[in-house]
């Protein structure tokens, strides 16, 4: 009965050191998160791994984040349909620099999810006032308040899934690729964030859009000049690991049945399978010649790598078994070049590329990056040290003094287990949300302890339990005034403020639900008379 | 053993006129500095980066500033050395610099020695693009009207009477002004970080003041007005200062180690705290007093 009683009159303190030791754990214990994978993703962020589960943002492990909007317009609002649909498309090539398949209308597309029903998206760097010119010319109805500067949901997304595969593929471990928070605000945003990782290094991975195609090169029809055929696009293979066993690196492929049979006949067709074994072929990447046969490897319409047909390769289209065997060797100048077409490869063609003028960027290196999180922490320490001394100082009396700094600093600690438990990434505008969280955090403690300690000394458990509640409705409204003001931040997309944000109304939450009034209850322990009933 | 005791200054021998006038003549002053800044340039404060656009560059050389203003095509805004490392430098652009063929950082690379032989001169790197930085801009125009407006509804549904009320909305507001008037007249640039130290004020603002109130208006105690006053002083000033000392360690602390964002948290706020001290314990007492003694009575 007395330990059931103490505990029933107790329980807040118990709460309080089961958060405690469960931040622990989450802290500590290997492996203990819920969502560890991003943290044995063998990065180079993983110094301060060693020491505890806490996983750390950009600014404080070092890394690169770009925030870029895709280049494109969209018209919404507009006729599109079948038979206008091919006229679009080409009055709009003809007004701005955008290629055919830069252009999609919902007549393709306007089934897929996040597409609208009736729109024109030109996927290219082109002038809005041209794209405007060559919707009007093909006769809709558009003004220029149809018009958007940006991409549909739909190729966002697509956007975002190619470039997540393409870090994938690139080993650039722990990165994410998210969506901006506001959209369309003032434009559609793809943010990336990369450990470890520089500014120049992650635009070279993502300025091209890696389109690779293989193109058949060969004489015109009377025999002379040249003319070039797209055989393939990633889309219609499955590649392979780099083969560096040949004479020149290479990433073999298998292609889809369809494809097969398509550039079977195309290779038939066109004459070149029995064109280029008929004609001696020197394919200098360089320096092609007219007359000769040869297979282009190409990255966004240039032209990385050129090669004869093999003679066997050549039979094979000849006499139909190459629809059986589907094995095709894309050949490269050089190892990285593979190993750049690999990814392309893999992860598929950005349907555009992104605006780096209008992009927003951080960079930390790894040594600032250890500077900010030494010194923020030591900063972080100074300031609880400052608030335990001042505390010290006006109350004098360790059994309130103590209790306090303790309670303040387990409310830094369980966020801290809950951000190691869920994987959140700890960045600088976290730490000083701490350092707010104790700032509130001890506000209110005084608030109790003043209370608690006016009018002479606490005799009972009733005396206690009025005074508590009433130090508590001042607690509850401040709380409620600190959650409201800061709300906004927390929803608004402003970057390092979100993450304060949300750091101060969580460790408000925390307090008034769990350690403000543990704090009470410990007070109480220590103050009240120790012959307690039961 | 205490070291530091609430003062309980007489109120007794001031009226409320006098009372209010301090406050009420500073947050006049502040408003004038902030509306002519924001006549002037259109803020109430010079904008950082964050909010203009631009790029912010951390280097590490071994040269010289005259040599880093040279080092560029685009010359920089302005530069600034870190307290910790004689040869770490803070290089600021405007938002057109690094459009050109080579970024910023590509020159820095090319242009500047690298303190640490074969290390990289380029540490950190911030830009943020204009037309970006102007919707930041908004949005935490946004964000500080819309908490204020919460925090004014929230002190209203709680006290439910218009002069307690009112008090702690003024009180608030001045004390997010006086610091803002503040950072205009020394140049202190707004940033993402000083929007949140301000915001964050209006949480600890209002601490103090709902803490007066309710001594005064709720616990009932039918005492002398000025008793419940001190009670709510002990404790409110005791935690105002708390705060002020942790918030000037922090910017002691962020200032030398060169963390820009905690030091304008914690500069800002020690700052607005100072002024919430004023703002509660002459604005809000006078405001409350007159409001006890003749505003209830009509």
């Amino acid at each position: 009965m007395s330990l059931l009683g103490r505990i029933r009159t107790n329980w807040r303190i118990l709460l309080l050191v089961v958060l405690l030791l469960a931040s622990m754990f989450f802290l500590f214990v290997p492996g203990a998160p819920i969502t560890g994978a991003a943290a044995d993703s063998g990065g180079s962020n993983n110094a301060t791994a060693a020491v505890s589960n806490i996983q750390f943002g950009i600014d404080l492990a070092g890394g690169a984040r770009i925030s870029a909007p895709p280049h494109g317009y969209i018209a919404t609002d507009v006729q599109v349909t079948d038979q206008n649909d091919q006229a679009i498309k080409q009055a709009i090539t003809n007004t701005t620099t955008a290629e055919e398949e830069d252009i999609v209308t919902s007549v393709a597309y306007g089934s897929r999810s996040g597409f609208p029903s009736d729109a024109v998206e030109v996927r290219a760097d082109v002038e809005r006032a041209a794209f405007l010119q060559g919707l009007q010319n093909a006769g809709l109805d558009v003004q220029n308040g149809d018009i958007r500067h940006g991409v549909s949901k739909y190729t966002l997304d697509e956007i975002i899934a190619t470039v997540d595969d393409r870090l994938g593929e690139t080993g650039f471990g722990g990165s994410t690729v998210t969506r901006a928070q506001s959209p369309n605000e003032p434009r559609d945003r793809v943010q990336i964030e990369s450990p470890g990782q520089t500014i120049d290094g992650l635009k070279n991975l993502l300025d091209s859009q890696g389109e690779v195609a293989i193109v058949a090169y060969y004489p015109g029809e009377n025999g002379t000049g040249a003319q070039n055929e797209t055989l393939l696009t990633q889309k219609d293979f499955e590649a392979g690991s780099v083969d560096t066993e040949g004479p020149r690196p290479a990433v073999p492929v298998t292609l889809t049945q369809s494809a097969a049979a398509e550039m079977t006949q195309s290779m038939q067709e066109s004459g070149f399978a029995e064109g280029s074994l008929n004609t001696a072929n020197a394919c200098n990447t360089n320096d092609l010649q007219p007359g000769e046969y040869c297979l282009l490897t190409q990255v966004d319409g240039e032209t990385v790598y050129s090669s004869p047909l093999s003679p066997d390769l050549a039979n094979s289209f000849i006499d139909g078994s190459f629809t059986d065997s589907r094995q095709f060797i894309v050949e490269a100048p050089d190892i990285s070049t593979a190993q750049d077409l690999l990814i392309d490869m893999r992860a598929g063609a950005l349907p555009t590329t992104l605006d780096f003028d209008e992009s927003t960027e951080e960079m930390v290196s790894p040594t600032l990056a250890e500077d900010f999180r030494r010194n923020s922490l030591i900063t972080g320490l100074l300031a609880v040290l400052a608030v335990v001394l001042t505390v010290f100082a006006r109350y004098g009396d360790p059994r309130v003094a103590v209790p306090m700094a303790a309670t303040a600093l387990s409310e830094v600690v369980i966020l801290l287990g809950f951000a190691a438990a869920i994987g959140w990434a700890i960045e600088l505008s976290h730490v000083a949300g701490f350092i707010a969280v104790i700032g509130t955090g001890v506000d209110d403690l005084i608030i109790i302890a003043d209370e608690v300690k006016a009018q002479g000394e606490v005799t009972s458990q009733r005396v206690f339990q009025n005074r508590f509640r009433k130090a508590f409705w001042v607690i509850g409204a401040a709380a409620a005034t600190t959650i409201i003001a800061m709300s906004p931040l927390a929803i608004l997309d402003l970057g390092q403020l979100r993450g304060f944000a949300i750091i101060t109304i969580l460790g408000v939450l925390l307090g008034v639900a769990v350690s403000r009034p543990a704090y009470g209850s410990i007070l109480r322990s220590l103050t009240t008379d120790s012959n307690r009933r039961s | 053993m205490r070291s530091f005791d609430v003062p309980e200054p007489d109120y007794d021998r001031y009226t409320n006129r006098q009372l209010l006038a301090v406050p009420l003549v500073i947050l006049a002053l502040a408003l004038l500095v902030v509306g002519a800044n924001v006549f002037l340039i259109g803020a109430p404060a010079p904008l950082g980066i964050e909010f203009t656009g631009g790029t912010e560059l951390t280097v590490d050389t071994t040269d010289d500033v005259s040599t880093i203003e040279s080092a560029f095509d685009t010359e920089p805004t302005d530069i600034q050395t870190s307290q910790t490392q004689s040869d770490r430098y803070f290089v600021t652009f405007g938002p057109e610099a690094g459009d050109g063929d080579t970024s910023l950082q590509e020159q820095a690379n090319e242009q500047l020695e690298p303190s640490q032989e074969g290390g990289d001169v380029v540490q950190g790197v911030n830009t943020f693009d204009a037309t970006f930085a102007e919707n930041t801009q908004q949005l935490a125009l946004i964000g500080v009207v819309v908490a204020f407006l919460g925090m004014s509804v929230i002190a209203f549904a709680l006290f439910r009477v218009f002069v307690p009320s009112i008090a702690i909305v003024i009180s608030a507001f001045s004390d997010i002004m006086i610091p803002l008037a503040l950072m205009g007249l020394v140049g202190y640039e707004l940033s993402l970080g000083t929007v949140a130290a301000l915001l964050m004020l209006i949480g600890y603002s209002v601490d103090s003041d709902i803490l007066l109130n309710n001594h005064v208006l709720r616990r009932g105690t039918g005492g002398d007005f000025y008793d419940d006053v001190y009670r709510a002083m002990h404790t409110g000033v005791t935690m105002t200062v708390t705060s002020m000392a942790a918030m000037a360690t922090m910017a002691i602390a962020a200032f030398i180690f060169g963390i820009p964002l905690l030091l304008a948290i914690g500069t800002i706020l020690f700052v607005g705290l100072a002024a919430d001290l004023m703002n509660t314990y002459m604005l809000n007492v006078a405001l409350l007093r007159w409001y006890r003694f003749d505003g209830v009575n009509r």
